[in-house]
């Protein structure tokens, strides 16, 4: 049978016509539709929903807004979850988490009794005696830690982003947010307005603002309907905005989908969060904050079982225990923690309704019944002082307790922005202040409380919006709101302890007070040694309450205690949503369908996709092996369309070429190449590439695959500075090129046609050419890197696939092989050559490398040059050598430590078994005493195992560099 | 940044590696990235508001020659 809920008006949010049901811990638990799985379980007067972070303390829902961590819950496919922001339709099988046995009988709870010895702070004390015991410790408390499983076999659902403009964001859609968005809209500004939960109205939904509560229905109704229906306006609802970033970037999670919002403009009408009354077991599943239980009423029709207490440090809990006993709810006293009410018409209507009032009072002490988990009955006592109570208990049973010691203004968002909180001792709040330019308070976050108040300060945050879009419109109406909702002291220290001040970290008032007599008092310290608001509330519930705290305990004001710094997220976030869509841009070149009908095993390099070799990955040294000798013995082929391509054009291309790069270019001969490295200011050699100077006034250099953008972008940089008479253009996905290398690829280019005399004499090494190659506009440059005869073609890119094809026939007669980037990376290595990024790294300078010679000391400037001449007058710490092993020996890999007595010298750049030579060969930096080629220098490979490796002279192969010069 | 050629050890470190770091205004180099441009912002890098962005030649509009020292290939 459907659970009974309350008539209309209660239940705004459920269809009574819409039954619905789940499993929650083994056990049916039925609802209707609009409930959330919070409100189901309540309706069928299941408080228990977790098991607290330490002690493992039975808990139960507290706001029942999604403010406090109480009841985190596991889904199927997906841990840590909210119970009321989950809604009970299709939610299938759920289950708690954080015991052991089961949510009713956790054996984890025993640690509640062992309280005295885990006090905060414990773990950086103990578990490390006798020594070898954290071994030990370590295992059992990875096994108790943690709270929700992951579910491993999940399937990614679909997230994505969009971005969105607007004029004036307007955060939170309470009587306050739906004025100010009313009032700018009306005023002619665009509005964004945003309010985490499903529904329009927020505190008006289910606040009882005044006794009579006549016109609060009628307000709510007027203000949604006139939003809803304007065509300025622009609602997310069940959407958090999560920060607040620099010019109005806010960030706003719905759903699945992250809002990327940029306002011109903002009005934070965020609200406050209701305080707990702080007194021992006030975590009891049952205890719930005011708000909470008109929520449960008002929103799902849920009147909990009772009797009912209510704890009041305002007259806003009385306005509650009304409510509530028009639904029917049994009370079995109002506790007022001052001597009278504000309005002093409440205590009437509290003993019209039979209702008995205690007053300068409060809940010493909370019991649960007999299952342990869920409130039995309350012992309350007369309040004598701040803090302190008489001696005469009273006894009331009850089911339920809501409380409301005050407000704490939802100041996230705003301090983010670099607002300030200050607290008033006459009205024991805090307040914001030193708002950033552009950003407006209204509501209860900005401490107005009383309804008309709240409205007219929606509307003139309104005003301020219009006004700083530079938009008419009328003065500001004063706002006046005497109410004091706050009560200065709602914290009752217990000799038994037991009274929660963060219920997501489990710390109780002696635990605050400790930390402080340890000497951590500066708030912050607070924070980090007890962890105190480090849990998903983030110190909704306890800021207040701790700042209160230390600053008595350090004799300090409230304000300058403080609170911590806020930082985003205001609540959690998934990172699928973070991730969005999940697709990896590749970029391929001209040639990528060739490459994949001849069974490349395709790589990543950079953000293009590059075959590593041909053929299969299993048979990967095979492959490379017959690639590498078909280079070294007839003719490869590969595609390097990915490197980087810079055009420099003008009267001041050599000077700025001079000026950019260590080596000299003002006498470069038109047709030939130089080797261009390119050092940082700091002397670091962070890219290289091949110069050809195909004019007086034109050069085309080479930059790495992963590097050119920066290239590109410095060297705008600099002559932005220097306003050379010069142009420098990227041109790297406008040129494709391919490598021709081998003792045959001169054949090659000739069977293909070429219009250029390729013979050495003609087009000797290190000379460029451009002409046509089998009827293609091409740039030639004969380059060493893999040491081979061999021709560089760069083709317009439109051109490259048809060049690829007809080279690879022209190749037939001399069974061309297409080659891949690893095996390009063996045939350089076995030159010696090093690959900028792998063999240097953020430190090497040209010394360090080999480069000496690269570096130009004649002309006046170069980047970076000054940095280089310091560093290469300074003895080497290391030095980038070639050494050699045994087949045999335990191969080096990349990153493997040189070691010299004991201590690291240096590392290996790269490391590979060398067909051609039959041996291992590598380079390393090694110390600089070891670097002549007689040393022998200690290799520590995998496993700790040490190999002796002898230094090589380099190159490995042809060490008289006369193969690429033939 | 101090002539490369003249100025010491000490203050070609300095320029390559401190920065005054004070709260106030900064003026920097900023790059709108789909199109390459570089420009110039000046920003309070505490507030983070930016004050003022304009063309580099504003700053840079004479031709920068770097003379002594002979210029061989």
């Amino acid at each position: 049978m459907s659970p009974s809920r309350l008539e209309h008006p209660f239940g705004q949010l459920i269809d009574r016509d819409t039954p619905v049901t789940f499993e929650f811990e083994g056990e049916t638990v039925q609802g209707y539709a609009g409930d959330n799985v919070a409100s189901a379980l309540i309706g069928e007067g299941r408080w228990l929903m977790s098991r607290s972070f330490k002690y493992h303390r039975p808990r139960g829902p507290l706001s029942l807004a999604g403010h406090d961590a109480n009841t985190l819950i596991q889904t199927p496919t997906a841990a840590n979850r909210l119970a009321e922001d989950l809604m009970a339709k299709d939610q299938g099988t759920l289950s708690g988490q954080n015991y052991l046995g089961s949510l009713k009988f956790d054996y984890y709870s025993l640690l509640d009794r062992l309280g005295r010895f885990l006090p905060v702070g414990f773990y950086y004390r103990a578990f490390f005696k006798p020594r070898g015991m954290w071994r030990f410790w370590e295992n059992v408390i990875r096994n108790a830690a943690g709270l929700g499983v992951a579910n491993l076999e999940a399937t990614p659902r679909y997230t994505d982003k969009q971005y969105l403009f607007c004029d004036v964001a307007v955060i939170g859609a309470g009587p306050a947010g739906l004025n100010a968005a009313l009032t700018a809209a009306t005023g002619g500004a665009e509005v964004l307005l945003v309010d985490e939960q499903e529904l329009l109205g927020g505190a008006l939904t289910y606040h009882r603002f005044t006794l009579e509560d006549d016109s609060r229905a009628q307000t709510l109704k007027a203000l949604s309907h006139a939003v809803a229906n304007h065509d300025k306006i622009r609602v997310l609802t069940g959407a958090t905005c999560n920060a607040w970033f620099s010019d109005h970037y806010l960030p706003v999670f719905q759903g699945d989908r992250l809002y990327k919002v940029r306002a011109k403009t903002c009005v934070l009408a965020t609200g406050s969060s209701e305080q707990p009354v702080v007194f021992r077991n006030n975590d009891l599943p049952g205890i719930v904050l005011c708000s909470g239980l008109e929520r449960l009423m008002m929103h799902h029709g849920v009147c909990p079982e009772g009797p009912a207490v209510i704890l009041a440090g305002n007259d806003d809990a009385y306005l509650t225990a009304i409510t509530a006993a028009e639904a029917g709810l049994s009370i079995a006293g109002v506790v007022d923690l001052r001597s009278e009410p504000d309005d002093l018409a409440l205590p009437a209507a509290l003993s019209e309704r039979g209702i008995t009032l205690y007053k300068s009072a409060t809940v010493f002490e909370a019991h649960s019944d007999k299952s342990g988990a869920q409130l039995g009955a309350v012992t309350i006592y007369p309040i004598e002082s701040e803090g302190k109570v008489g001696v005469t208990p009273t006894h009331l049973e009850c089911r339920l307790l809501a409380m409301s010691a005050g407000f704490m203004p939802a100041y996230q968002l705003a301090c983010h922005g670099g607002a300030k909180l200050a607290y008033h001792d006459d009205k024991s709040e805090f307040t914001l202040t030193e708002l950033p330019e552009g950003m407006h308070l209204a509501g209860s976050v900005n401490s107005t409380h009383d309804l008309k108040a709240v409205c007219a300060d929606g509307r003139n945050a309104g005003r301020g919006a219009l006004r700083a879009l530079a938009l008419e419109t009328d003065n500001d109406e004063t706002v006046q709101c005497e109410r004091h909702v706050n009560h200065p002291w709602p914290i009752f220290k217990h000799p038994k302890g037991r009274e929660f001040v963060d219920f997501d970290e489990d710390l109780q008032i002696k635990d605050i007070i400790n930390s402080a007599r340890l000497g951590y008092r500066d708030i912050q310290l607070v924070k980090r040694y007890s962890t105190v608001g480090m849990g998903p509330s983030q110190g909704r519930h306890s800021a207040l309450t701790t700042a209160r705290l230390i600053a008595d305990a350090t004799e300090r004001t409230v304000t300058e205690t403080g609170v911590t710094t806020a930082r985003p997220p205001v609540k959690p976030e998934s990172l699928g949503v973070l991730a969005g869509r999940r697709f990896h841009p590749i970029r391929k070149t001209p040639m990528d369908q060739r490459h994949l009908a001849l069974g490349a095993h395709m790589i990543p390099a950079g953000s293009w996709r590059r075959p590593a070799f041909y053929g299969a990955l299993d048979h990967r040294a095979a492959n490379i092996a017959a690639e590498a000798h078909a280079v070294r013995n007839g003719v490869g082929m590969i595609d390097v369309s990915t490197l980087g391509g810079i055009e420099l054009r003008g009267p001041d291309a050599a000077e700025f070429m001079n000026r950019i790069y260590t080596y000299g270019f003002l006498k470069q001969p038109v047709g030939k190449t130089r080797y261009a490295a390119l050092a940082n200011e700091q002397g670091v050699i962070i890219d290289d590439g091949v110069a050809a100077r195909l004019a007086e006034d034109h050069f085309y250099v080479t930059a790495t695959t992963t590097g050119v953008d920066r290239v590109y972008s410095e060297m705008l940089r600099w002559n932005a500075q220097w306003r050379l008479d010069l142009d420098i253009a990227q041109v790297t996905s406008a040129y494709s090129a391919v490598n021709v290398a081998g003792p045959f690829s001169r054949d090659v280019l000739e069977q293909a046609g070429c219009n250029i005399e390729l013979s050495s004499e003609s087009f000797p090494y290190l000379a460029c050419r451009e002409g046509m190659v089998a009827g293609i506009p091409a740039r030639l440059m004969r380059v060493g890197f893999v040491g081979e005869l061999g021709f560089e073609l760069h083709v317009p890119s439109l051109m490259a696939q048809t060049l690829w094809d007809k080279l690879m026939v022209a190749g037939e007669p001399f069974n061309i092989k297409p080659f891949g980037v690893e095996t390009q990376r063996l045939l350089r290595l076995e030159k010696g050559h090093i690959i900028i990024g792998q063999d240097t790294d953020g430190m090497s300078h040209p010394g360090e490398v080999g480069l000496a010679w690269a570096i130009n000391r004649k002309k006046a400037f170069f980047v970076g040059r000054r940095s280089v001449d310091i560093l290469m007058s300074q003895p080497l710490k290391r030095q980038l050598v070639g050494f050699t092993l045994s087949p045999s020996a335990p191969k080096p890999e990349e990153g493997h430590l040189v070691l010299r007595d004991g201590d690291i010298v240096g590392t290996v750049t790269s490391c590979e078994y060398s067909p051609t030579l039959a041996k291992v060969i590598g380079l390393a930096y090694v110390h600089p005493d070891d670097a002549q080629p007689d040393s022998e220098v200690t290799i520590r490979t995998a496993n700790g195992v040490c190999v002796q490796a002898p230094i090589a002279t380099l190159p490995f192969y042809d060490p008289g560099n006369a193969r690429q010069q033939l | 940044m101090p002539d490369p050629q003249q100025c010491s050890d000490k203050d070609w470190a300095s320029y390559v590696f401190y920065d005054n770091n004070a709260i106030g205004i900064v003026r920097e180099w900023w790059q709108h990235a789909p199109s390459s441009y570089w420009f110039i912002a000046e920003r309070h890098n505490a507030s983070d508001d930016i004050l003022r962005t304009y063309d580099p030649g504003e700053l840079f509009s004479e031709r920068v020659d770097f003379t002594t020292g002979e210029n061989e290939p």
